[in-house]
């Protein structure tokens, strides 16, 4: 046949593009799957947390009505109440050391830095912004040596700085060398940024 | 017809050397779109697109359709080779005296035109396999585009600087050494289906028995008959066009004209 080559290699092409396609969709899926189950384990506990908060309520409502229709027995009732606003307070404590613990730099100046690292093929300056102790915003504001394609894959660097509240961590594999930069400039800003 | 040959040489090291300038990692920039489609499924995560892969998709397509030109004309590691190959001839035939330009046999060619393939596939298992992260420092592209940033590598790319060495004497024994045996961008390009018109093709009744200078001159030593097994490692270097005594070799159909030609 005439270019049978070409047709062969155009099916090659299609079958892989379609495989790779199909494994992006069965990634996704499995993703979606992990999270619906966090999702409804999440659910069943705090149903369970609900009914019991419940029966705890309609128990102390019961006891307290009929002391109540008994005798004005005051001392008793006050340390069950007390009992109870403290399993709350717990609940509570235990959501907040989520936040608490990322801020473990707390020797920010709020303000806007600017910090130097260098690229690939030179300087990268970045702006970093702290408010309230957090990295709350950076951005590179030059970097002349960097391919676009590289810098643009380097930048990934900064949702992972922002999310993590740290410069420790992972670079961007494929483009090493500009993300290092970047990590670098905003260690640097951060050094400016810090009461000393 | 010497003059013929050496200003559609002069043309295409014009162009080379815009590239060099303009766009010296246009290359490893391609190919590291196709590393990251293998280091995300190693992570078991989705193929996200990025950066790289618009490179990589922009020259697959342009491959595609106009056959290997960026090989030919616009790689910056191509060029280097070109220039390395060519000085090194140069050298040989000023200082030495020796009139023949050295190349390997054609059987040697095409036997070591099967390497880029291995090469290509031990660098995507190793992305697959989590090897690839501790290769940092072996890659002689990143030596190569480290010192067109005009940054000197240091002490971490001893492995990268010796094979870059040894790549760049390979590159003295036969034109477009790297190209053709170790690149594994050219291995993608190679693979890619390019439409039959446009691949060189010649015109075989119009040539005189015992003539081949076409294929004597192809740097890959190809027989230019449009869509065999072997058309994907055509560089579109046009050197046989401009050889040719008879004007009998066209990009597509034998009757196309020469205004495809760059």
């Amino acid at each position: 046949m005439k270019n049978s080559n070409f047709y062969m290699r155009v099916i090659s092409v299609l079958v892989i593009l379609l495989a790779v396609l199909f494994y992006n969709d069965s990634v996704k899926q499995t993703a979606n799957e992990t999270e619906i189950a966090g999702l409804t384990q999440r659910i069943d506990t705090l149903e369970k947390q609900q009914t019991e908060l419940l029966t705890a309520l309609e128990t102390s409502y019961v006891k307290r009505s009929t002391a109540q229709a008994a005798a004005p027995a005051s001392s008793e009732d006050e340390t069950e109440g007390s009992t109870e606003t403290a399993d709350g307070d717990s609940v509570d404590t235990a959501d907040n050391t989520d936040t608490d613990s990322s801020e473990e730099d707390g020797a920010f100046k709020d303000g806007t830095y600017t910090g130097e690292g260098s690229g690939y093929g030179g300087t990268i300056q970045v702006e970093v912004t702290l408010a309230d102790q957090e990295i709350t915003n950076i951005s590179v504001v030059s970097a002349p040596g960097e391919d676009s394609a590289y810098l643009s894959q380097a930048e990934g660097v900064i949702d992972s700085v922002i999310s993590a509240q740290s410069t420790d961590v992972d670079t961007v594999s494929g483009a090493t060398f500009s993300s290092t930069g970047i990590l670098n400039a905003i260690d640097d800003a951060l050094g400016k940024a810090e009461n000393s | 017809m010497k003059k013929r040959q050496r200003q559609v040489r002069l043309v295409r090291a014009g162009i080379q050397f815009g590239f060099f300038i303009a766009a010296p990692s246009l290359f490893s920039t391609a190919f590291a779109g196709i590393k990251s489609i293998f280091l995300s499924i190693a992570q078991g995560q989705a193929v996200e697109w990025n950066s790289f892969l618009t490179v990589t998709a922009v020259l697959l397509i342009i491959t595609c359709f106009f056959g290997r030109h960026f090989c030919g004309y616009a790689c910056a590691f191509g060029a280097l080779g070109d220039a390395v190959y060519e000085g090194f001839a140069f050298i040989r035939t000023k200082v030495f005296h020796k009139k023949k330009k050295p190349a390997l046999s054609e059987k040697t060619v095409h036997r070591l035109q099967k390497v880029k393939y291995v090469v290509l596939a031990l660098i995507l298992l190793s992305c697959l396999t989590g090897v690839y992260g501790k290769l940092t420092g072996t890659s002689p592209w990143d030596v190569f585009s480290m010192l067109t940033a005009r940054r000197l590598p240091d002490g971490r790319y001893t492995v990268g600087i010796v094979l870059l060495v040894l790549i760049i004497i390979g590159m003295c024994t036969q034109e477009r050494f790297f190209c053709q045996f170790l690149c594994p961008m050219g291995a993608v390009f190679a693979l890619m289906p390019i439409v039959p018109g446009a691949l060189l093709k010649r015109q075989r009744e119009k040539c005189p028995p015992k003539c081949g200078l076409c294929k004597k001159k192809c740097p890959a030593h190809l027989d230019i008959d449009g869509d065999t097994a072997m058309s994907g490692e055509c560089l579109c270097c046009h050197a046989c066009i401009a050889t040719c005594p008879r004007k009998n070799i066209h990009i597509g159909s034998a009757e196309a004209d020469t205004g495809e030609e760059l």
